[in-house]
């Protein structure tokens, strides 16, 4: 069960589902080793997603100097029919959406659109100006919107 | 953590989707979890195991060079009697052998052999030391005058403080006099026979003609010695490091120190009652579980893995001294009591292993809160006599909490040792 919802966040911060595996045993590592500090008294799933996002927010430190940019600007956007095929996609093919985002692309679009955080919030966490989370996200958003229109169109 | 209205249809479309998961399990995932499980609880263990095998190391060791050295000490003392016994046989040439125990303990032995040529001198059962000393005293070629009353010869002569002991001779023979010199040459034994003589005490007579010496010809000189006036009251200037850790005697941080003053008021010649007020910085570091601020500080989810603390604070040890073992100018001693805290500024760093939003990164405060009694403190220390009042002292000791301290209520341990300086005012 936790299994199941644990990959659903790692994989939406993972280049791919073995990374997401990766950072989903780390996590699970960390919940195991520090299940004293749960308190039974509050719901479960929360503290494991907190966990769970901070784990994959440290992968994304870590995999700082590796980032390889993927040139999605080139990408030619077409119009009309964008709200049909969306609807029509499977949870898969949106997780394979958000992957080929760059990892700052997409843990910013995560953390925003996904988790709800402030950008001021995502800007503390990952080290980068608030102007950059906003910038991020935007074109988080607009490479998402190029990806469905070349694939899906 | 949803904090702002995100209309965007595309925003909201990325929410909508990705609830709506459906992952297959791979038990190889989980296999791979159970194997760092696994090494992670063998690694916990021989931790756990290290860390028992280190303290109980530490506990056999100094226990080791405590009784290396007392052994040491003891082991001198009876070579030094031994050579006090062998260099004070002397013979008394009219009397036979005058010999100074180790204990002490003149011992005037006589030939049994009757036909001795001194067994005309042999004295009695039942004589009394004024006879055997007059018995000397007239048979010595060199006494000073046959004239000179014996009573001259009854005088009592301290020794210096070093020996800490005054010796009673009575009616003894020159020779027997000028040889106890000789074996106390080194601690500065006075004249016997001059007029240097240093009277104290009136000899009590009784001791020499009782019924003790009666039977053995032998009289306790050290019997006679007045007791060692123990001073009443030590003041202390003390300091030294001072190591910490919360939760448990592991993880230890950079040291701290501990500077401060003492008064100890002797209860008996063994035991004294010490009362402190020592300045210390402590620090240490705290895992999440070691240290606890007051409810809701932490942000759900987000308590550190790591505190640093660093804090001042008036530490007041009320402790119970016992000496156990005494050297000539030295002493062993041992001491147990409480101590209490008073807080005086507390500095808190939190360390995360992830980031998220919320985090704390540190409280700091002058506090001024008191902990009495919040810590047990045990030490075992060495004494060494400096001057006639003045001593110095190696005290290591350690604070076992029984209550929690500061801020962040942690249980404090702590580990050192002292030096001080004692002086005895009265």
């Amino acid at each position: 069960m936790f299994y199941a919802y644990g990959m659903s966040i790692t994989l939406r911060y993972a280049d791919s589902r073995e990374q997401a595996a990766e950072v989903l045993n780390d996590a699970f590592m960390k919940v195991f080793t520090n299940i004293e500090k749960y308190d039974p008294d509050r719901p479960f799933k929360p503290w494991l997603r907190q966990i769970i996002v901070n784990t994959a927010i440290n992968q994304y430190h870590k995999n700082q100097n590796k980032l390889q940019k993927t040139d999605l600007e080139s990408i030619n956007h077409k119009p009309a029919r964008k709200q049909e095929v969306l609807s029509g996609m499977s949870y898969d093919e949106i997780i394979e959406m958000v992957q080929q985002l760059t990892p700052a692309y997409r843990t910013v679009f995560n953390l925003y659109v996904i988790e709800g955080f402030k950008h001021k919030e995502i800007a503390d966490m990952l080290d980068i100006a608030v102007g950059t989370s906003k910038s991020n996200l935007a074109k988080a958003k607009k490479n998402l919107q190029s990806i469905v229109e070349k694939n899906f169109i | 953590m949803v904090n702002e209205q995100h209309n965007d249809p595309l925003e909201e479309f990325f929410r909508k989707k990705v609830r709506e998961y459906d992952i297959e399990y791979k038990e190889e995932d989980w296999l791979k979890l159970e194997r760092r499980l696994d090494a992670a609880d063998t690694d916990k263990n021989n931790q756990s195991y290290w860390k028992r095998y280190s303290a109980a190391a530490a506990v056999i060791l100094l226990f080791s060079v405590l009784a290396y050295y007392t052994y040491q000490q003891q082991q001198r003392i009876d070579q030094l009697n031994e050579r006090l016994s062998r260099s004070e046989q002397v013979t008394n040439p009219q009397n036979g052998p005058v010999v100074i125990l180790p204990d002490g303990l003149f011992d005037f032995s006589l030939p049994d052999n009757p036909s001795d040529t001194r067994s005309e001198e042999r004295i009695p059962t039942g004589q009394s030391l004024e006879n055997v000393a007059d018995a000397t005293q007239n048979n010595s070629g060199n006494s000073q005058s046959d004239e000179k009353p014996n009573k001259d010869l009854q005088q009592q002569f301290s020794l210096p403080d070093s020996y800490q002991q005054s010796v009673s001779l009575a009616r003894m023979s020159e020779p027997a006099q000028l040889a106890v010199r000789d074996i106390h040459s080194n601690i500065e034994t006075p004249d016997f026979t001059g007029n240097n003589l240093t009277p104290i005490n009136p000899v009590d007579r009784s001791t020499f003609a009782g019924n003790a010496l009666e039977n053995s010809n032998t009289f306790n000189v050290q019997n006679q010695l007045p007791e060692r006036q123990t001073p009443r009251f030590t003041v202390g200037l003390l300091g030294g490091p001072d190591i910490s850790t919360a939760g448990g005697i592991s993880d230890f941080y950079d040291p701290g120190y501990k500077i401060g003053l003492s008064v100890e008021y002797n209860l008996s010649e063994n035991l004294a009652l010490s009362v402190g007020a020592i300045h210390s910085k402590v620090q240490y570091t705290a895992s999440g579980n070691d240290y606890r601020p007051p409810e809701g500080y932490w942000s759900y989810g987000n308590a550190p893995e790591e505190t640093i603390g660093r804090c001042f604070l008036i530490d007041i040890p009320i402790t119970l001294k016992y000496n156990f073992l005494h050297f000539n100018s030295s002493r062993l001693f041992a001491s147990g009591g409480v101590s209490s805290y008073i807080m005086l500024n507390e500095d808190y760093r939190f360390k995360y292993n992830s980031y998220a939003a919320g985090q704390q990164q540190r409280w700091q405060e002058q506090t001024g809160t008191r902990h009495w009694m919040s810590n047990a403190v045990f030490s075992l220390g060495y004494e060494m006599d400096i001057r006639k009042n003045i001593s110095l002292r190696v005290e290591p000791f350690i604070k076992i909490p029984m209550q929690e301290v500061g801020w962040g209520n942690v249980k404090l341990y702590s580990m050192g040792s002292f030096i001080s300086v004692n002086y005895n005012i009265f």
